[in-house]
């Protein structure tokens, strides 16, 4: 007994050990690229090669001085922006829909709402691009803003959607009876309750937005570049520390941002 | 009741949604301080009719006057109406606090008298002290009284309370019952509550509203409920009853004899002699069980189980005549002997405790 019971301890031991090998390969796989390009951006050396050579943030004052990178993110955060505002106000109001009625085909609104998740981003940016055509309007910040809340609105609404589901109607029945008109309703107990929930549904929309690169490349044809174009811009020329700092700039803003929605979410 | 004013009065209120009829041709009146409970089982249209009253429902017909002004077209806000729910629904994202100084912000109340009239609130419901904390950090207890208070500040013309108890476990809810009730009284406020408690019913209410697929069954003050319950429905929701259901077999005025299905022969005494089958009811605890004088309506039978209450022993006998009854006895005396199961003993149906039903 003693013996069978130390042999199975030992085996035990032996598929931790390969669980654990495992999944730091896994781990490994996943981010040592984006490790690498983040020592990179730090290496002084001109070509991206092992062994590194000295620290500098030297590539990073120069991506600072650089006046159309600046202008790049001036146009990525004023498209993100308009996103994020488009896409939350419009999840709002289908989160709202979608929870609180019932009409016809309600399945179908939902089920149709997350086909955008699923369509590859090129088929996405050859609509958009063919359907701008066909309308006869040009390439500009408007039809970006646009092709970016097609892509965040399913995030949007799905997030606030969930939010709202948890939501108890009796707090609005409370604050109504207790005098609260049905926009003070809304304005002090149904938007603070959900709040997180809708700050975690910007977040998300405008990493989405920031980060797209696609879509974005369709339709903004030779006009203003957002970030990520500007990244692909400057990859013609190969990839220079320059791009490796940026990308980690990115990266680092990505990850805030994600964090901080995953954090909003996980409030009551 | 009729000397005192009427705070609330519905006239044939009838909701349906779609093809289900929720609330059929309901009327009633709460006069001024009144503390009137609607009780029925789940789906009898006693919260339905309490959301009418509140204005989050707007009936299909009939009429809502709240101190005599129609209800119709006003909506919640502007009803003067207060509400406890069931899960409390205290906003989560507010302090006590400012859970119970929503009513007086929404009403324009000022600053001082705020902060004033919350604190004392809040001592009413034994709550001093806890104005900072958050409802989620409350047990639910503490919840429920926030909840009293927040309803209760704003001084409302009326008082609504869907199942205001029905959240806490038992003990709490003994307790809760009466101190409610007292605070109630003092404020001396019309309230409307809803239960399915039928314990809650009895304790707080001044009168009884039994309801039964939307409609009202009976309304009374809860002894006369308890005593002289119209109908079998009555009779079996609010508290048991044996029910006895037979013909007249003998109709002379004062004294009858009722023959039941199983050729159970009953002296009764009936104001009237209705015609074909009718049903009597008697409560449990008005059974003798062994009386020392055998009188009328005294029959033998075997004991066929036994439920131990602590205070009280409840028999379930089984009569020679093959009729089943339930009788209730006090232990007054740890000393008492109780029969066991299988066990024969005489009981006796007293002719005054035994009711006409419909």
């Amino acid at each position: 007994m003693g013996l069978s019971s130390a042999k199975l301890q030992k085996e035990q031991s032996h598929i931790r050990g390969l669980l654990t090998g495992y999944t730091v390969l896994v781990y490994v796989f996943l981010f040592l690229p984006i490790f690498v390009v983040i020592l990179m951006s730090f290496n002084t050396a001109k070509i991206g090669a092992f062994p590194l050579d000295d620290f500098t943030l030297r590539w990073y004052s120069e991506l600072f001085r650089d006046k159309t990178v600046w202008a790049a993110l001036v146009n990525s955060i004023i498209i993100s922006a308009g996103t994020t505002l488009l896409s939350v106000i419009l999840g709002t109001l289908g989160a709202f829909a979608l929870v609180r009625h019932q009409f016809r085909l309600k399945a179908l609104f939902t089920g149709v709402l997350v086909i955008p998740l699923i369509i590859p981003g090129l088929i996405i940016g050859i609509s958009l691009l063919s359907f701008y055509h066909f309308l006869g309007v040009h390439p500009s910040r408007l039809t970006v803003i646009l092709g970016h809340t097609a892509l965040a609105l399913p995030y949007t609404t799905l997030v606030i959607s969930s939010r709202l589901e948890g939501f108890d109607i009796h707090l609005e029945e409370a604050a109504a009876i207790l005098g609260a008109p049905p926009w003070r309703v809304f304005y002090k107990v149904t938007l603070p309750v959900i709040g997180s929930g809708i700050i975690a549904a910007a977040l998300f929309a405008w990493t989405i937005s920031f980060d797209e690169f696609i879509i974005t490349f369709f339709i903004m044809g030779g006009a203003k570049k957002t970030l990520p174009l500007k990244i692909w811009s400057l990859l013609k020329f190969g990839i220079s520390p320059q791009i490796n700092a940026m990308s980690a700039l990115i990266l680092v803003a990505a990850l805030v941002l994600v964090t901080t929605a995953l954090a909003m979410l996980r409030r009551p | 009741m009729t000397d005192k004013r009427v705070a609330v009065e519905l006239k044939a209120v009838t909701k349906t949604f779609g093809e289900v009829v929720a609330v059929d041709n309901v009327g009633f009146r709460v006069s001024e301080g009144e503390f009137i409970c609607l009780v029925g089982p789940s789906g009898c249209g006693k919260t339905t009719t309490l959301r009418l009253i509140a204005g989050f429902e707007y009936p299909t017909a009939g009429e809502i006057r709240i101190h005599g002004k129609d209800m119709a077209r006003v909506a919640p806000h502007r009803r003067n109406v207060a509400m406890v729910f069931q899960s409390y629904a205290l906003f989560p994202h507010m302090s006590v606090f400012e859970n119970v100084a929503f009513g007086l912000r929404e009403r324009g109340i000022d600053r001082k008298a705020i902060s004033r009239k919350v604190p004392q609130y809040l001592e009413m419901v034994q709550l001093g002290g806890y104005q900072e904390r958050k409802p989620g950090q409350l047990s639910g207890g503490q919840q429920q009284r926030v909840a009293l208070a927040r309803a209760l500040v704003v001084e409302p013309a009326l008082l609504l309370m869907d199942e205001p108890l029905g959240s806490l476990d038992r003990k709490l809810r003994d307790e809760m019952q009466l101190e409610v009730k007292t605070l109630l009284d003092e404020l001396g406020i019309t309230t409307i509550s809803v239960t399915h408690d039928q314990d809650e019913a009895l304790v707080m209410s001044d009168r009884i509203a039994v309801m039964k697929d939307g409609h009202i069954e009976q309304v009374g003050p809860p002894r006369d409920i308890y005593e002289y319950p119209e109908s079998v429905f009555c009779a079996t929701f609010l508290g048991i009853s044996n029910l006895l259901t037979g013909s007249l077999t003998r109709r002379d005025p004062g004294r009858m004899i009722l023959t039941t299905k199983e050729g159970l022969e009953l002296s009764c005494s009936l104001p009237e002699s209705p015609e074909g089958q009718i049903t009597l009811i008697i409560r449990p605890e008005r059974i003798l069980v062994n009386p020392s004088h055998s009188r009328e309506n005294t029959f033998r039978g075997r004991i066929e189980s036994v439920k131990y209450l602590g205070s009280e022993v409840e028999y379930y006998v089984l009569l020679l005549s093959g009729t089943r009854v339930v009788a209730r006895q006090q232990i007054s005396d740890a000393q008492d002997t109780l029969c066991r199961a299988g066990q024969e003993i005489d009981i006796q149906l007293p002719m005054q405790s035994l009711r006409l039903v419909s």
